[in-house]
């Protein structure tokens, strides 16, 4: 497991950093082509930030979770006991797993809607900025489920 | 059905579900039971998150975080120690002129408590002052932060309503600089009752020296806020920009950042932003579920059906904002309130540019209100005090920001004259 877990988390985060330098240079082609060369920045330009800035924020959804990004609100939790604590984590693990897993599988029939429009600027069928979706709940997804693996270990411990 | 909506959303949130998940949980269930197409959660979601000014936010985020791990945060609280840390109470109102310098690099409250505290309060226990007290200074500057530009909660305000960035980063200077002026004033007075080292007077070539070094920091927020206004750049290519600043500043001037750290940092501020985006997008899914059952229009109709008077509507929303921004993060809090109030607000004749200063600020005083505010948290934990003993530190802080909270909802020029000048 602790290979996979380097070259899953590697996948994700050249995926976070090509997203990421590309939404910043086609930024900054944006400005300079619309200070220096033209009147108006190429509108393909803002279309393909956007798409960089998506699979960016999808390919680094997965990291978050497996790092504990997202904000929850503890004040009630740290008043219950250990046990309490233990049980309500797999609980709330495996509810989450629950929504990313229906959420995964409808971004495969968000995908295969995309096929038939294309994009009004690159003309890039909109399937390929959909997989972004599948990306995101995918791999919050995995790291879910490691996580409830880890913490069902944990309990019977 | 919107009852049962709300009612597992609350109650996945105190058993400590992370925010965007309780409300995409309960989204699910309102789905579910609806019977509608479940094809909607990724697209809500997409949809969401496919605006063009929420690029903005990982590039703020990104060049705050450059700008801090250049050593910009060090050299902010240097500079404002030569300028207040021979004075009585001295190393407080350095903490509050730092928080007030650093509010233009980060756009946000817990990350100006994790870095500025970090330093200051052990420094401040070194120089003894009260653990508590130092941690109640910190905690409470902090909230310049999302006030002073660039805000995140402000892009967040303006994506929902489409009001302009600009005008909103303007809006917030004011109220920001009363704020931090109001705490000074507080640290002023309470300073006698401190059992501190005065520190000896800089000469005017460190002063001069800090200036030299913050500088750059400083015109990083003017780049932002003139390039914006000014019609040079839109509020993503400002951010962008900024993040080219920030590590032009880094790695050439101050020289602390390497270009092996930009990956590390560039992820760091992503999974920020991957965390933020979550939300913006299951709060789209909410806000449509809402906008389909008209809960908006009943709220709306509700509200103005017990009062039409301004001022009263106004009392009305700051109560249900400063109870809401005490237990929810300010973000979620703004995402599923703002457009909510806003439409109430503006029945009444409020300025939605005013509003919206008024709704922000209400929420960050939430992040120092106890029992669960965020940066009392923060600084508790870097103190190693209880948070009892923050809040009750920080109770004439508090005070402080309740006072510039009620100036700034029933005087409408601190907050739209600036915009106003510059705008209009």
């Amino acid at each position: 497991m602790k290979e996979n877990g380097r070259i899953d988390q590697k996948f994700l985060e050249w995926g976070t950093l090509i997203g990421a330098f590309g939404l910043i240079f086609t930024v900054v082609l944006q400005i300079v082509t619309r200070r220096f060369f033209t009147e108006q920045a190429p509108s393909w330009t803002e279309e393909a930030s956007r798409f960089f800035f998506i699979y960016a924020i999808s390919f680094a959804a997965g990291l978050a979770q497996k790092e504990d990004y997202f904000v929850s609100m503890d004040y009630f939790y740290r008043k219950f006991g250990h046990r309490v604590r233990q049980s309500l984590d797999i609980a709330i693990t495996f509810l989450s797993l629950v929504l990313f897993l229906v959420m995964s599988i409808y971004s495969v029939q968000f995908i295969l809607l995309g096929t038939v429009e294309t994009s009004p600027s690159l003309g890039l069928p909109m399937s390929i900025a959909f997989i972004s979706m599948l990306i995101m709940s995918g791999s919050i997804l995995y790291y879910l489920a490691i996580q409830l693996i880890l913490q069902l270990k944990a309990l019977s411990k | 059905m919107i009852l049962l909506l709300i009612l597992v959303f609350v109650i996945c949130l105190f058993l400590r579900f992370p925010i965007a998940y309780s409300i995409a949980i309960s989204c699910l269930l309102y789905i579910v039971i609806k019977d509608i197409p479940l094809i909607v959660l990724p697209l809500k979601m997409y949809s969401g998150i496919d605006v063009f000014v929420l690029l903005s936010i990982p590039g703020f985020i990104l060049a705050g975080n450059l700008m801090n791990h250049g050593g910009i945060t060090e050299k902010i609280i240097d500079f404002s120690n030569h300028i207040f840390g021979h004075v009585r109470g001295g190393l407080s109102l350095a903490n509050i002129g730092a928080s007030m310098l650093f509010a233009g690099i980060s756009g946000t409250a817990v990350s100006d408590t994790a870095s500025i505290g970090s330093v200051m309060i052990p420094a401040m226990q070194k120089e003894g002052y009260k653990a508590d007290y130092a941690c109640a200074v910190t905690a409470a500057s902090s909230t310049v932060g999302p006030i002073i530009p660039p805000s995140v909660p402000m892009i967040i305000a303006a994506t929902l309503t489409g009001l302009s960035v600009g005008k909103l980063f303007l809006a917030g200077a004011l109220p920001g600089l009363l704020l931090g002026l109001g705490f000074i004033l507080v640290a002023l007075l309470l300073a006698k009752n401190q059992p501190h080292k005065k520190q000896k007077r800089s000469s005017v070539l460190e002063i001069l020296k800090g200036i030299f070094d913050t500088f750059w920091a400083l015109l990083m927020t003017f780049i932002i806020l003139f390039g914006i206004i000014g019609g040079y750049f839109t509020p993503t290519e400002a951010s962008i920009v900024a993040v080219l600043y920030a590590a032009f500043i880094g790695l050439f001037v101050y020289r602390k950042l390497s270009l092996k750290a930009l990956p590390a940092i560039v992820l760091d501020s992503f999974k920020t932003s991957a965390s933020l985006m979550i939300l913006v997008g299951f709060s789209n899914l909410l806000g449509w579920i809402l906008v389909t059952e008209r809960l908006p229009l009943l709220i709306s109709e509700g509200l103005l059906g017990i009062t039409t008077n301004k001022i009263l509507i106004l009392i009305f929303i700051n109560l249900i904002l400063l109870v809401v921004g005490t237990f929810m993060e300010t973000i979620a809090a703004l995402l599923i309130l703002f457009p909510v109030l806003l439409n109430v607000a503006v029945t009444v004749g409020i300025d939605p540019i005013q509003f919206a200063v008024v709704a922000v600020l209400n929420l960050i005083i939430g992040l120092t209100t106890p029992p669960v505010g965020v940066c009392l948290f923060v600084a508790s934990s870097i103190g190693k005090i209880s948070i009892d003993q923050v809040s009750r530190a920080g109770f004439p802080f508090l005070l402080v920001s309740l006072f510039v909270l009620i100036l700034v909802t029933y005087i409408p020029q601190i907050s739209l004259l600036l915009p106003g000048l510059f705008f209009d």
